[in-house]
């Protein structure tokens, strides 16, 4: 909503409707992104205490340890902790422990507390977690920049921070995309955590290819219908807010909102009683 | 006082029931649109008679569904898995039509409102049929193995009773869309959908027909709930709406219509579940049956079920009588709009 927002401040369109979605929009941004890391901390020490395995491939972790830091860069891990990549790491020393466990010296279970066979993958899940914290920081930052621009007096006439506030507008779709995938890959093996494996789930009669064929068939479909929502959508924004019932405050009617405004479904509802006979109109 | 299973059995049943009344009119409407609705008008008149109601028509399905899972599992993942093809179809279908009457108005183009108009067909031609072909298998039988699994793929479920089984559910669909449709347009829409009610109703009679001398033929088996006379008053109630159907037909009363097509959807659904009970999917193979009581969940699960059914059934009916005492009355689009 902020990214569309100054979307259209950018280039002087609706500007009544656009700055005030401008506000709201940021106002709601920085709390629920700041509301973000308390829930998402609340969900890791879940995960740190019930699925230990998960924690470990989250964080690379493949010895257990005391006093364990938090890995805030590293390269991507491998499955294999003989051949992990050496490379440049950003830790901070003893954090993970302290959010997890409420102690810098809490001890965390590494991997190899685990059978072999209970391993996530441990790239993927490793990958998608930081990129989620590192996308969800980044929006914070964006947002909270707006607040300052606002602060400012800025924040319509900021044309940096506004070229920021578009770009930032896919990074939520995709850090949540993220977030899926730490849960979900994460949990393998199981499918129900500690109980049924994945494998053990599947059903017995859907044969391998029908199987590979639903995936397909759904990949395909849900490709095409999300570049047909991405194409509506986008020639919603351009079309603007104009014509909807919003008062006169469309000023420079950028968009043939007139046309949009014809298109419009608008069902006029007729009593039925007495309306049997054919043809009759209220 | 029957017992949990059975009672369940019934539930699940209204749930079938409340789909098929309601999404039925909707998959009626949407295979009826290319040929009923002719102007542009027409069709998103058409689509605005089912516009604020088919997404909520839509969850009964998967309720019933839901219901299914938790109530009878053993059922639920036997048909689920073992339909696994004609599932996706059916799901495809769902979200054609979804995205369809989302999305055909957003544009003006020509081309843009053909290929969603087809694909609002096509979505609600899939799920009319394949509702249809998978009940009729259910109820003729499955070959399931000993440990109670389909394995018979998608070619096993083509074939001739089930197809019909399909066809009749697709003619009584249509029909309860056209009178649908009559009782809520006007002019050239609504004498057309008329007309499309009286072939629906010729349709579901003659399909309906033959459907019950092949079952007398195949499934013999199914007609023992028979032997009880109350159990005769299904038919003859299927009868009488039938009968009343076309009167009101004739009489361009279309309120009575509907509540005799909706008599009659809920005769058909009776009778397939007495030919069901106990059984919930029928053996034809080496392994057993299912039934109400072998594959049921625990005693727990459907106490707690039924608890939370009481308790919300009756607010789901009270909102969806809300929503369609809002949007009543003959739908005309305007031009122009705002």
């Amino acid at each position: 909503m902020t990214g569309v927002a100054a979307w259209y401040v950018l280039r002087s369109r609706s500007l009544e409707v656009a700055t005030a979605s401008l506000k709201l929009g940021l106002v709601v941004a920085v709390a629920g992104s700041a509301l973000m890391f308390v829930t998402g901390d609340a969900h890791a020490r879940q995960v740190a205490h019930t699925q230990e395995a998960k924690f470990a491939a989250m964080n690379a972790l493949y010895r257990t340890a005391e006093g364990v830091p938090l890995t805030v860069f590293a390269l991507p891990p491998s499955q294999d902790p003989e051949h992990a990549p050496q490379g440049p790491e950003i830790q901070v020393a003893r954090l993970l422990s302290f959010l997890a466990f409420g102690s810098f010296q809490a001890p965390i279970k590494g991997l190899d507390a685990f059978p072999v066979e209970d391993w996530a993958p441990i790239a993927p899940t490793f990958l998608a977690y930081h990129n989620m914290v590192i996308l969800g920081t980044l929006m914070l930052l964006v947002m909270a920049g707006g607040l300052w621009v606002w602060w400012r007096g800025r924040l319509t006439s900021s044309r940096t921070w506004l070229r920021l506030a578009v770009l930032a507008i896919p990074l939520p779709l995709i850090a949540v995309q993220l977030g899926w995938v730490t849960a979900e890959v994460g949990r393998q093996p199981w499918i129900v955590y500690g109980l049924m494996r994945t494998a053990e789930a599947a059903s017995p009669v859907v044969r391998a290819e029908e199987l590979l064929l639903s995936i397909v068939v759904f990949g395909f479909l849900y490709l095409v219908l999300g570049a047909l929502w991405l194409y509506v959508l986008v020639r919603e924004i351009q079309h603007g807010p104009g014509g909807e019932g919003a008062s006169a405050t469309a000023a420079p009617a950028a968009g043939p909102s007139a046309g949009r405004a014809a298109r419009r479904i608008v069902p006029r509802l007729v009593d039925t009683v007495g309306s049997r006979r054919e043809g009759r109109h209220a | 006082m029957p017992d949990l299973p059975t009672i369940w059995f019934l539930l699940i049943g209204v749930l079938i029931l409340g789909y098929a009344l309601l999404d039925g009119f909707d998959l009626g409407v949407g295979v009826l649109h290319p040929f009923v609705a002719r102007t542009d008008r027409e069709r998103r008149t058409a689509m605005a008679t089912i516009g604020p109601v088919w997404d909520g028509n839509e969850v009964w399905l998967l309720t019933a569904g839901g219901a299914l899972f938790a109530a009878f599992p053993r059922v639920y993942a036997t048909v689920f898995s073992g339909f696994y093809l004609a599932m996706v179809l059916l799901l495809v279908g769902l979200i054609l039509r979804a995205v369809a009457l989302e999305f055909r108005d957003r544009e003006e183009g020509p081309g843009w409102r053909t290929a969603w108009d087809a694909a609002f067909f096509v979505g609600s031609f899939l799920p009319a049929l394949l509702l249809g072909v998978a009940l009729g298998n259910v109820v003729r039988g499955l070959p399931l193995t000993d440990d109670g699994t389909y394995e018979g793929g998608l070619v096993g479920l083509l074939n001739p009773f089930s197809l019909l089984t399909g066809l009749v559910g697709l003619a009584m669909f249509v029909l309860h869309g056209a009178v649908w449709l009559a009782l809520r347009t006007n002019g050239a829409l609504q004498a057309r959908a008329r007309r499309a009610a009286v072939g629906g109703w010729l349709a579901f009679g003659i399909g309906a027909l033959a459907l019950t001398a092949l079952a007398a033929l195949e499934i013999p088996d199914r007609f023992a709930g028979f032997a009880n006379p109350v159990a005769w008053l299904v038919p003859a109630t299927l009868g009488l709406a039938f009968a009343g159907l076309g009167i009101a037909l004739r009489a361009g009363r279309f309120g009575w219509a509907f509540i005799a097509s909706g008599l009659a959807i809920a005769a058909e659904l009776g009778l397939v579940g007495l030919a069901l009970y106990p059984d919930l999917v029928p053996s034809t193979g080496p392994g057993a049956s299912l039934t109400v009581t072998n594959a049921a969940s625990s005693e727990l699960t459907l106490t707690v079920m039924l608890a939370i059914a009481l308790i919300g059934m009756p607010l789901v009916l009270a909102y969806t009588a809300y929503v369609y005492r809002t949007v009543w009355g003959k739908v005309v689009v305007e031009e122009g709009g705002y």
